[in-house]
């Protein structure tokens, strides 16, 4: 199994993360050899099995749609901490 | 008097007695940190004023008659978990200077409790890794050999119990975090089953096994220690609406007749030193009464595997909120203005500059095998082959109450010994991860030394059966008496 420097790059854009290229060639190894290690599931067929994950273990927990207070000591401290703030919002970078 | 050695049961009884007052309790714990703590680093935080006033309630508390084994006693938990108005850095330089705005349920139960928490332990980053190595900011050391890890992810928590830094504390197990470093510590180590403890204030890292849980000097501690965090909680989607057992209640059982099965492969696969633990362990069981039975696992073989495709799978949707925008670190935003262009350069600026190389890997990992063209023959597949593991224990658990394992292959390994080598240090987990997987509880408990550092073994049993596991790791430390020794660090 190997991996291509372009997949790195790709890869890494989509996860959001800015590499230098020492870090790029190193992922380049070391996710080879992890998915190397993975390649062992190979071995096995479970083409007939139906993948359930842990759909049925549980319920949606629904309540009335009410508009319940927010602790205004607690609501500070969560958006208190952003980056840049403008008429109590979180402002961001244009997106296009 | 060496109230660093004592149990919860034994400091509580003081307490109740009121021939030490919390607070004096407290300052001993407190005084012990600012002098070893520089050796060992198991605390990122350490709240000398709010543990004083938390004592100070629980004085209280035991003046008013109020009664509860948890009450007065100091204890530290690992920094993923919520702690209202501190800082929770989940060791990460992402989180370095994030105040969290709640508590995680578990800190609220154990506040109502009267438990007084000293500070927050040092873990790997986001709890990826297995020897506290890939902490952003510290190297923890084991308190047994300082030249050796504790073991992680919840190494911080596990070192602090092992040294007398608190009474018990809290760790959180994905695969193995709880466990393993228990086993390094030479303490036990409860990861309870999947949705018995709230999850709600714990920093997501795979949503599908993460679970919180206690560690401390011995079973029955632990035990108090799960009376007081589990249960449903509103908060947590994945909570289990279950009644809880009282974990104290049937302890002390006799396990005359209980079924043990050991699994012939992993026992084989161990060096002589360590198969003589197993097998001294195994007498001891046998001595109580327990049956044992000889198992096999086969798929047990490919956990690791299957492991490593769902755990970076869900971290890196996990840590995608993680973007230093709302909170968190921001690269170039306050300091130097404006500088990036777009929010695309924003994303990659805060996250390529605060991750650490562990968090970048599994987050790298987990993109690769959920992406289009992938996603089937690695995330599908770990999926289908995560059942057959599951199905495979329901079998055995017609057949045997337990499974017994060592916890690890091997003892603490040395500082730097596997951080260049993922793999290496991901092939840690191999006796840990099915259990984690299978959402079952598993606790490891102390069981030899080989050349003086401590042994643990791994008993589990099928989901929500606890009071099981419990029962017969408290049976075995009736027995035995490697739970009370404790290293030589002053």
């Amino acid at each position: 199994m190997e991996i291509s420097k372009n997949e790195i790059e790709k890869i890494a854009f989509l996860a959001r993360l800015d590499l230098n290229e020492v870090e790029k060639e190193k992922y380049q190894i070391q996710l080879a050899n992890i998915l190397n290690f993975v390649d062992s599931l190979k071995e096995l067929d479970v083409s007939n099995s139906e993948v359930l994950g842990l759909a049925n273990d549980f319920e949606n927990q629904l309540r009335e749609d009410e508009v319940v207070d927010c602790d205004q000591e607690e609501r500070e401290i969560a958006i208190g901490q952003s980056a840049e703030r403008e008429a109590g919002q979180i402002k961001v970078k244009r997106v296009l | 008097m060496d109230f660093h050695k004592f149990t919860i049961k034994e400091l509580s009884r003081i307490l109740q007695k009121k021939e030490i007052s919390s607070l004096d309790l407290c300052n001993f714990f407190l005084d012990r940190i600012r002098n070893i703590d520089s050796k060992l680093k198991t605390c990122i935080s350490v709240f000398e004023e709010e543990a004083k006033k938390q004592a100070i309630l629980a004085d209280k508390m035991i003046a008013n008659g109020e009664k509860g084994e948890l009450i007065g006693i100091p204890y530290l938990v690992k920094d993923n978990m919520l702690v209202k108005g501190f800082k929770t850095t989940a060791a990460s330089k992402m989180l370095e200077n994030y105040i969290a705005p709640y508590d995680a349920t578990v800190i609220k139960r154990l506040k109502d409790s009267g438990a007084v928490l000293l500070g927050k332990t040092n873990m790997d980053e986001f709890a990826h890794g297995a020897s506290t190595e890939n902490s952003a900011f510290f190297v923890t050391k084991n308190p047994w050999d300082l030249e050796r890890v504790p073991g992680g992810s919840s190494g911080g928590s596990a070192s602090a119990v092992s040294a007398g830094l608190c009474v018990f504390a809290l760790g959180s197990d994905t695969g193995g975090s709880i466990r393993q470093p228990a086993s390094f510590c030479g303490v036990s180590g409860l990861k309870p089953s999947y949705s018995r403890v709230s999850r709600f204030g714990l920093i997501s890292m795979t949503s599908s096994t993460d679970v919180i849980g206690p560690i401390a000097k011995s079973v029955e501690d632990v035990a108090m220690v799960m009376k007081v965090i589990s249960g449903f909680d509103e908060n947590d989607l994945s909570s289990a609406n279950l009644d809880v057992e009282d974990y104290l209640k049937n302890i002390n059982k006799s396990i005359k007749g209980l079924k043990i099965g050991v699994v012939k492969e992993f026992v084989d696969s161990l060096d002589e030193k360590f198969k003589e633990v197993i097998n001294q362990a195994i007498l001891t069981f046998e001595n109580l009464g327990a049956k044992i039975k000889f198992i096999s696992l086969p798929y047990n073989k490919y956990a690791g595997p299957v492991y490593y495709i769902i755990t970076p799978s869900e971290i890196s949707s996990n840590l995608a909120r993680l973007d230093g925008i709302r909170y968190g670190f921001s690269a170039d935003y306050k300091s130097k203005g404006s500088s990036a262009e777009n929010l695309n350069e924003l994303y990659l600026n805060n996250r390529g500059q605060s991750f650490g190389p562990e968090v970048k890997r599994r987050i790298m990992l987990g993109t690769y095998t959920l992406s289009s063209g992938y996603f089937d023959a690695y995330y599908k597949k770990a999926m289908a082959v995560r059942e057959k593991i599951e199905q495979e224990f329901n079998d055995v658990f017609s057949e045997v109450d337990v499974i017994l394992t060592p916890t690890s292959p091997h003892v603490a390994f040395k500082i730097g010994e596997k951080i260049n080598d993922p793999v290496k240090m991901y092939l840690e987990d191999i006796f840990v991860t099915g259990p984690s997987l299978s959402g079952l509880p598993a606790i490891s408990i102390p069981a030899g030394f080989v050349d003086n550092l401590p042994l643990g073994i791994q008993i589990f049993a099928n989901k929500f059966k606890e009071d099981l596991v419990l029962n017969l790791a408290n049976n075995f430390q009736s027995k035995t008496d490697f739970h009370k020794k404790s290293p030589d660090i002053n």
